[in-house]
């Protein structure tokens, strides 16, 4: 059990506590990925270049952590994968697609644009114009309340103690000198 | 501050409490059903007995498996990749253990969960892995199974059913074990 | 000392719920002997709860090896420090912490508002007292710090309370310690910040449900949470910026924010909090959206609950959230009872809060906090939404196409970015309209001036920003806001230099002091936007290189080059540490040196789990950010990450500025106070008492 990686318990500790050997690798690994992304017909890609790729995806075995700062040894291997991508001359979005292919839209952050998860973009969009037009037209509504409320509410309201406590009459006062002045 | 308690008689009537209630009510309802779903399934989810989820996996040959196809057989599932340290502990006693059955109803199959070309072409060389093995798209078989960490290995019976889930790396002898016991004549 | 502990625990949980009995039968049958008891039950909670704090504590520093918890928290060669503040660091500790603090703010507004508050008092020390039964409950039967570890004859070594049958004691001669990335300042106040504001929180709710049951609605309690929700929300804003902080200098990827779960749930009651603090002011002044404001104080100490459950029931996986335990069902129970629970008071109190609502103007202060409302609760409900998504998903997927997935950093940015700038507007528009109504010489006399501003300083950014859309939208807005705030503070204090003969510093101190809440707010509202200029600096202009440097050799990042020098090693008495030396020139001129390292802890914890010590050099325009990857060999040649982050020193200037204008609002001084006060009489001999 002691060598079992439970990634996905692990993945629950804090921060970097769930790397273990991963880390390790890591220091390696990093240091290897340059001279070992031999190219057949490109010159090897730069760490900015695979990294520029790797800013754009994600962990699919973490949760939230971008690939280009993840230490996972999982993720070690990716950035190869793309450098080796890279080398072979594939542009960025059709590298990004193949990780779509291979490890599912969570690569990506967002859900992909198409068929249902359209309902995910679309949905935020729709509450906010419908709430703003609900505000809008309950607001219009109490423009236009009976003006028999309108005359009740200062007496309802103890709009006085507590406005005065706010200090509005300095504000009024405030507000009168400006004028006063202009 | 009194007066206030006391509803102003030309206060608008409730017109709005029908439907907002219900609504209010609806949200309420949806968001502890999400909730409770979520406790429900954050459990162990992992199949340890039971019908073994079917499944489709490309080997890196190109053959289609599926596990529906392979009934009458001991299948051997073994979720490994090569960014798992501890898998390369059972990878040799997992091909030997293979040598021991193939020549019985025996299947053995391994799924390599989010791995990288060719990293993973390199390791099943590298460890003389002759038994069928493909790339888990999307981790779906994973995710099936509930595994929760690599290495774990589902023994599945002639009918279908998980009898066990080794957690963590394996040995030939434990394997062979758990098969030799769903075997007929070999069991006691 | 566990054991005592234990019982500390044991006596304040039949305390509490006894001091329930005694307050609601006493408030029922009027009988004002019981409702003081009830108050001293609060009161011996109180102790007994820091009495079983004080055991823990002392059990940590004194390496009380038999408890599970200082077995998991300490190590011998953690320090004093780190071994305290473990009290708060792990999953049993730190609901006791919770239980601690909710205490201590029980006894404060009991302490403060005893006298003024006669008729709710006994709901509110309940409500308070029943929020301690259950966390009180969890801490004694899910969670508990005092459990202990023992050893079977097995060999396994379980943790319970009690002895299992054929258990002896484990004797254990070291703990495990704090994960060494939790070693940091940031790291330990930062939690202490986040409970301090989501527990305070309960303090308002308390007072809801308290003004509910008894039908007191009108202005008087919402006059007294004020400060109570002004400054737990003081602290949630600090605790959350301390947060973004810790990640920015402690886990190397040159951000500070992730929509992480986590994260998340500190976020979500801070969003409805905040339109908490805005429309209440509406029904300060006219009397309306009584049902909008219970709804709101109710959403924000729900969403602190379900915040919690969210990151320690394991129902959603995230890098920071806590192991998984049994805590669940126990929160999801409490969820679903306070909110059916308030949900059925605030239907059955409908008719008691229905305002007259009436609206001079749609063009007035009202409506633009109403919509400053929307955004703030749209921002929150997309970000629950987006939380909850990989639970939605995995339902949703049994039934339909949809793949089961978790969103990261690229959703929460596009879905809630434009709402942020949208709101920041309307943070900027709403003090230049006047409450009731504005009139068109008024729009043009308050609105010219900055909107002017904005535009210049829009394009400023177009023009010094690379002509890219979306920051010099926030830029214009920025500017906006700023604008409005400057013309805001000048009109005030140019009329007090013409009425008073002030000089300009002592006019705007004195506008600040005979106006605390309002300038206090539009000093609140620059903090934001240079948090939002941080924001968009980082996000849209952040640069980075990495390289695998010799010794001698170079890395290039904007205008600054680093010179690889060489590593150098050393030893603490907790851990390892090795160095790397990177000699900087900006701009052709030397800049010093940069040492950017890793430490090797050597607790169990910390084995194999280097942390990054980030070389930061922060600036008023950009910090240079460097840390050390990995290194091959002795050290011949190592590898870096580099980033230069623009503006991102205003984020931090933001939040403290952010926080002083809190307190400038908040701060009690003489003349406020007095005219707090003075009402009060008057009410409370209203009151059929």
């Amino acid at each position: 059990m002691n060598n079992h990686i439970k990634h996905s318990a692990v993945d629950r500790l804090w921060g970097k506590g769930r790397w273990q050997r991963a880390v390790v690798a890591i220091c390696i690994a990093l240091a290897l990925v340059v001279p070992t992304a031999q190219a057949q017909e490109n010159p090897p890609p730069t760490l900015d270049q695979i990294q520029a790729v790797a800013r754009e995806l994600y962990c699919p075995l973490c949760n939230g952590v971008r690939l280009d700062n993840c230490d996972l040894q999982a993720c070690v291997q990716m950035r190869q994968v793309i450098s080796d991508r890279l080398a072979a001359g594939v542009p960025k979005e059709q590298i990004k697609q193949e990780f779509v292919a291979q490890y599912g839209p969570v690569v990506l952050g967002e859900p992909p644009r198409e068929g249902l998860n359209w309902l995910i973009w679309l949905l935020p969009v729709v509450a906010l114009i419908g709430g703003a037009v609900w505000i809008f037209m309950t607001l219009r509504g109490w423009t236009k309340a009976p003006a028999a409320p309108a005359s009740a509410a200062p007496a309802a309201n103890p709009l006085a103690p507590s406005a005065r406590a706010e200090g509005d009459d300095y504000l009024a006062q405030v507000d009168a000198d400006l004028q006063r002045l202009e | 501050m009194t007066v206030e308690n006391v509803t102003p008689p030309n206060a608008p009537p409730a017109k709005t409490g029908g439907i907002g209630r219900w609504l209010v009510l609806a949200i309420a309802v949806f968001f502890v059903a999400v909730l409770v779903y979520g406790l429900v399934n954050a459990g162990e989810q992992r199949i340890e007995d039971g019908k073994a989820p079917d499944f489709t996996l490309t080997t890196f040959d190109g053959d289609t498996l599926r596990l529906s196809e392979m009934q009458g057989k001991v299948v051997v599932l073994n979720f490994w990749s090569t960014w798992c340290i501890s898998c390369k502990d059972e990878a040799v006693d997992l091909e030997l253990a293979w040598q021991d059955f193939k020549d019985q109803d025996v299947a053995f199959v391994g799924v390599d969960y989010l791995d990288q070309e060719p990293l993973n072409l390199q390791w099943l060389e590298q460890y003389g892995i002759t038994y069928p093995n493909g790339p888990d798209i999307q981790g779906r078989i994973y995710n099936a199974y509930g595994v929760q960490g690599l290495p774990e290995t589902f023994i599945i019976d002639q009918q279908g059913n998980v009898t066990k889930v080794f957690i963590g790396p394996t040995t030939r002898a434990a394997i062979g074990a758990e098969v030799r016991k769903l075997l007929p004549g070999e069991a006691g | 000392m566990a054991d005592l502990g234990l019982i500390a625990l044991v006596i304040a949980f039949v305390v509490a719920l006894v001091g329930i009995g005694m307050n609601l039968a006493g408030a029922w049958l009027k009988r004002p002997a019981l409702v003081v008891a009830g108050r001293n039950a609060l009161y011996v909670v109180g102790g007994f709860v820091a009495l079983a704090s004080l055991a823990l504590v002392l059990s940590l520093v004194s390496r009380d090896y038999s408890l599970t918890y200082v077995a998991n928290q300490v190590s011998n060669t953690q320090s004093l420090f780190y071994n305290i503040s473990s009290f708060w660091g792990g999953q049993a500790g730190s609901l006791l912490f919770w239980t601690l603090v909710l205490a201590g703010f029980s006894v404060a507004v009991t302490l403060a508002q005893w006298k003024r508050q006669p008729v709710l008092r006994p709901y509110v020390t309940a409500v308070l007292l029943g929020m301690l039964l259950f966390f009180l409950s969890v801490v004694i039967f899910v969670a508990n710090p005092f459990s202990r570890l023992w050893l079977m004859p097995d060999g396994s070594m379980p943790s319970a309370l009690f002895a299992p049958a054929g258990a002896v004691p484990a004797q254990l001669t070291d703990g495990s310690g704090l994960n060494p990335i939790l070693q940091n300042y940031w790291m330990v106040i930062h939690p202490v910040m986040l409970y301090l504001g989501w527990i305070g929180l309960t303090v308002p709710f308390a007072f809801a449900v308290a003004a509910l049951a008894t039908r007191e609605l009108g202005n008087d309690w919402v006059r007294t949470i004020r400060r109570w929700t002004l400054v737990p929300w003081m602290f949630l804003t600090a605790g959350i910026l301390m947060g973004s902080q810790w990640a920015y200098v402690e886990l190397g990827w040159g951000g500070y924010w992730a929509w992480d779960p986590v994260e998340n749930a500190s976020f979500l009651p801070w969003l409805t909090a905040t339109a908490f603090l805005h429309s209440i002011m509406i029904q300060e002044r006219r009397g309306m959206l009584k049902v909008w404001n219970m709804a709101l104080i109710f959403l924000t100490f729900q969403l602190t609950i379900v915040g919690t459950f969210i990151t320690r029931s394991g129902i959603i996986e995230s890098v920071h959230a806590f192991a998984q335990s049994d805590i669940g069902p126990f929160f999801l129970t409490f969820i679903v009872t306070t909110m059916f629970g308030f949900l059925a008071l605030l239907g059955w109190r409908l008719p008691d809060l229905r305002s007259p609502n009436h609206l001079d103007s749609m063009v007035s202060r009202e409506s633009a906090f109403l919509f400053n409302n929307l955004i703030l609760v749209g921002i929150a409900v997309a970000t629950l939404f987006g939380t909850l998504y990989p639970i939605i998903s995995d339902a949703l997927s049994q039934i339909l196409p949809i793949e089961h997935m978790s969103f990261a950093a690229p959703w929460f940015n596009k879905v809630t970015g434009p709402l942020f700038v949208l709101l920041i507007g309307l943070m900027g528009s709403a003090p230049l309209l006047g409450w009731r109504r504005s009139s068109k010489e008024t729009l043009v006399k308050n609105f010219t001036f900055p909107l002017l501003f904005g535009l210049a300083i829009g394009a400023v950014g177009f023009w010094l920003g690379g002509q890219k859309l979306y920051p010099t939208i926030s830029y214009a807005v920025a500017g906006f806001v700023v604008g409005g705030i400057l013309q805001e503070f000048y009109r005030g204090a140019k009329v007090r230099r013409a009425s008073k003969g002030e000089n300009w510093l002592v006019a705007l101190s004195q506008l600040l002091r005979r106006n605390q809440r309002r300038y206090g707010g539009y000093i609140v509202h620059l903090g934001v936007v240079m948090i939002m200029i941080a924001i968009v600096g980082v996000n849209v202009y952040q640069s980075e290189g990495q390289a695998n440097l010799a010794q001698g050799e170079t890395i290039q990042v904007e205008n600054y080059v680093l010179t690889f020098n060489g590593l150098t090693q050393s030893a603490t008495p907790s851990y390892d540490s090795v160095e790397a030396s990177l000699q900087v020139t900006r701009n052709d001129r030397s800049a010093g040196t940069v040492t950017p390292a890793m430490h090797f802890y050597r607790t169990v914890a910390g084995r194999d789990q280097p942390t990054n010590e980030i070389a930061i050099r922060m600036g008023l325009a950009e910090d240079l950010y460097v840390v050390l990857a990995g290194w091959e060999g002795t050290g011949q040649t190592a590898s870096f990450k580099v980033y230069v982050n623009p503006m991102m020193s205003w984020m931090w200037i933001g939040g403290v500025v952010m926080l002083l204008g809190t307190l400038a609002a908040v701060w009690p001084h003489q003349k406020e106070t007095e005219r707090v006060l003075a009402p009060a009489p008057a009410a409370r001999g209203a009151q059929p008492a």
